[in-house]
C-alpha cells in the first residue's frame, strides 16, 4: 500500500475514533443513575421522593419514614406530638422542638412580626379548607391575636400563654425536604435526590455523572395545569407560598390562607405567589410565607439577611427575580 | 489546507463511507445525550403505591380506570378524573393534566397521577 495512503487512512482513522469516543462518553455521562421513586401522602399533601445511586431503592422507605417522624412531633394536629403537647399544657420540655421553635422566633423577629409562630388560634378561627371555614368574628379575632407572640424559651423548655397556640405549619414541609436531604447526602451510594414535600422541594447531587442540575417548575398562580417557569438548582432548596392554595371567595374577593400575624387577616401585600431559594428547607420555607406578607421591597433586607434569591409574581402577573436565581419564565 | 487536500486526494470511496458512518454514529451519541423525548406515560398511584402506567402516546382512542373510588380517563394529550367519592372535588375540578410533571392527587381517595416524559420538563414542581 502506497505510503502516503497508509497516513492518510491513520489520519482519518484517528479523527472518527476520537469523535466517536467523544459521543460515548458525552453519552455514558449522560445516563441517568439507577433511580427509585416513591410518592406518598404526609403533612396534609403529596411526598414525592427521586432517589438517584446503586442503593437507592435499599433507602428511600428510610426518606419516607423520616417525614412521617418528623410530622408526628412538629404537628398539631397529631395529639401526641410535642407541639400539641406544648399547646394543650402551655408548656414543653423538648430539646429539638425548642430549638426549632427559637429559630422561628428569629424569623419572625426579623420580619417585624408578619411571620409568627404562635398565630395557631387565628389560623384555627379561619379553619381554611375546613368545615367551619369562613371569615372570623371581630371579636374572636381580636382574643386570638391578642396571644400571637406570647411565649418564652428558655434552654430546652417553652411556654406559652392561655390563649396562644403554635402552629408550625409554615415550616413544616421545609424542614421534612431538609431532614431527607441530609438523610441522603450523608447516605453511601446515593449520587443525588430530589424531594417535593408539598411547596417545598430539596435537591443535592445529581442525576448523572455529566453533573446535570435539577430542573424545578413553578406552578403557575393562576393556572393549576400551567408553569409559571423552571427554575434550574445544583443543590439547595425551593418553597413557594401562593394565594391559590387555600382560599375562599367572598364578596368577590379572595381570603387566602397566608395570615399576617399581625392583623390576623390575609396578606394584601399585592402579591400572589412568592418563590424563594435558599440552603435550608425551613429557612426557603419560612421565608416565602415573611415575604409574602411583607410584599416585594419590604422582603429585600430579609432575603439579603439570609443569602436568599426569590421570584415575586404580583397582582398584574408581573414576575421579578431577586439573588441569583437562575429561573427561566414561560 | 493543502495538506488536507492530499490527505482525502489519497481515501478511496470505501474509507468515506466508514468515515461518514463513524462520525454520523458520533452526532447520533451526541444528539441523544441533550436529547428530551416528549413520550408522555402516566404513573398512577393508589395508597402510596405504584398502581400501574398508562402510555399515553401509545393510546389510539381515550380509555377509562377505575381506581379505588376514582374514575380517571387517559388520552394521548393528558390525563382527567372524571368522577371521586372525595367531598371536596378539587382532582375533578383541576381538568385535565397535560403536561410532563403535571400531578394530581386525589387526597381523600389516595389516589394520584404524575405525567412523565421520557426526559421531563422538570424533576420537581413546587406549587
Amino acid at each position: 500500500m502506497n505510503k502516503k495512503r497508509v497516513v492518510s487512512l491513520v489520519i482519518v482513522l484517528t479523527v472518527t475514533v476520537l469523535c466517536l469516543g467523544a459521543g460515548l462518553y458525552s453519552y455514558s455521562r449522560a445516563k441517568k443513575f439507577p433511580m427509585s421513586e416513591k410518592n406518598t401522602y404526609a403533612m396534609g399533601t403529596i411526598v414525592s421522593q427521586k432517589v438517584y445511586g446503586d442503593y437507592a431503592a435499599k433507602h428511600i422507605e428510610k426518606g419516607n419514614l423520616l417525614i412521617n417522624t418528623l410530622e408526628d412531633t412538629i404537628s398539631k394536629n397529631v395529639d401526641s406530638s410535642a407541639v400539641s403537647e406544648l399547646n394543650k399544657n402551655g408548656t414543653l420540655t423538648h430539646k429539638d422542638t425548642a430549638e426549632l421553635i427559637s429559630a422561628c422566633e428569629e424569623l419572625s423577629e426579623a420580619s417585624d412580626g408578619a411571620f409568627d409562630v404562635t398565630v395557631g388560634k387565628v389560623v384555627d378561627l379561619w379553619d381554611f379548607g375546613g368545615d367551619n371555614e369562613g371569615i372570623p368574628e371581630k371579636k374572636a379575632l381580636e382574643k386570638a391575636l391578642s396571644a400571637v407572640g406570647d411565649i418564652e424559651i428558655d434552654g430546652d423548655t417553652v411556654k406559652i400563654g392561655n390563649n396562644a397556640e403554635v402552629d408550625l405549619g409554615a415550616v413544616g414541609k421545609g424542614l421534612a425536604c431538609d431532614s431527607v436531604i441530609s438523610l441522603y447526602r450523608a447516605t453511601e451510594g446515593i449520587e443525588g435526590a430530589i424531594v417535593s414535600v408539598g411547596g417545598s422541594v430539596g435537591c443535592f447531587g445529581s442525576p448523572n455523572k455529566r453533573g446535570d442540575s435539577w430542573r424545578i417548575a413553578v406552578r403557575h398562580p393562576r393556572s393549576e395545569n400551567e408553569f409559571l417557569g423552571v427554575l434550574t438548582l445544583k443543590e439547595g432548596f425551593v418553597s413557594t407560598s401562593g394565594d391559590y392554595e387555600k382560599y375562599f371567595m367572598y364578596d368577590g374577593e379572595r381570603y387566602h390562607h397566608i395570615l399576617d400575624a399581625r392583623t390576623g387577616y390575609p396578606a394584601s401585600s399585592g402579591l400572589i405567589s412568592v418563590t424563594v431559594i435558599c440552603d435550608s428547607g425551613f429557612l426557603s420555607d419560612a421565608l416565602s410565607t415573611a415575604c409574602f406578607i411583607l410584599g416585594r421591597e419590604k422582603s429585600l433586607e430579609l432575603l439579603e439577611k439570609y443569602n436568599a434569591s426569590a421570584i415575586f409574581v404580583d397582582e398584574e402577573m408581573n414576575v421579578t427575580t431577586v439573588g441569583e436565581a437562575e429561573f427561566e419564565k414561560r | 489546507m493543502k495538506n488536507a487536500k492530499e490527505i482525502l486526494s489519497k481515501l478511496k470511496k470505501g474509507d468515506f463511507a466508514v468515515a461518514l458512518v463513524t462520525l454520523f454514529l458520533s452526532a447520533l451519541l451526541f444528539a441523544l445525550s441533550f436529547s428530551q423525548g416528549e413520550k408522555m406515560t402516566a404513573r398512577i398511584y393508589y395508597n402510596g403505591e405504584s398502581y400501574g402506567t398508562v402510555n399515553l402516546y401509545e393510546l389510539s382512542e381515550p380509555c377509562q380506570l377505575t381506581v379505588g373510588r376514582c374514575t380517571l380517563l387517559f388520552e394521548a394529550d393528558g390525563v382527567t378524573f372524571l368522577s371521586s367519592e372525595c367531598e371536596d372535588r378539587l382532582c375533578i375540578n383541576r381538568g385535565k393534566l397535560t403536561k410532563a410533571g403535571d400531578t394530581m392527587a386525589c387526597v381523600p381517595e389516595r389516589v394520584s397521577v404524575v405525567l412523565k416524559a421520557e426526559k421531563d420538563e422538570a424533576d420537581a414542581v413546587v406549587f
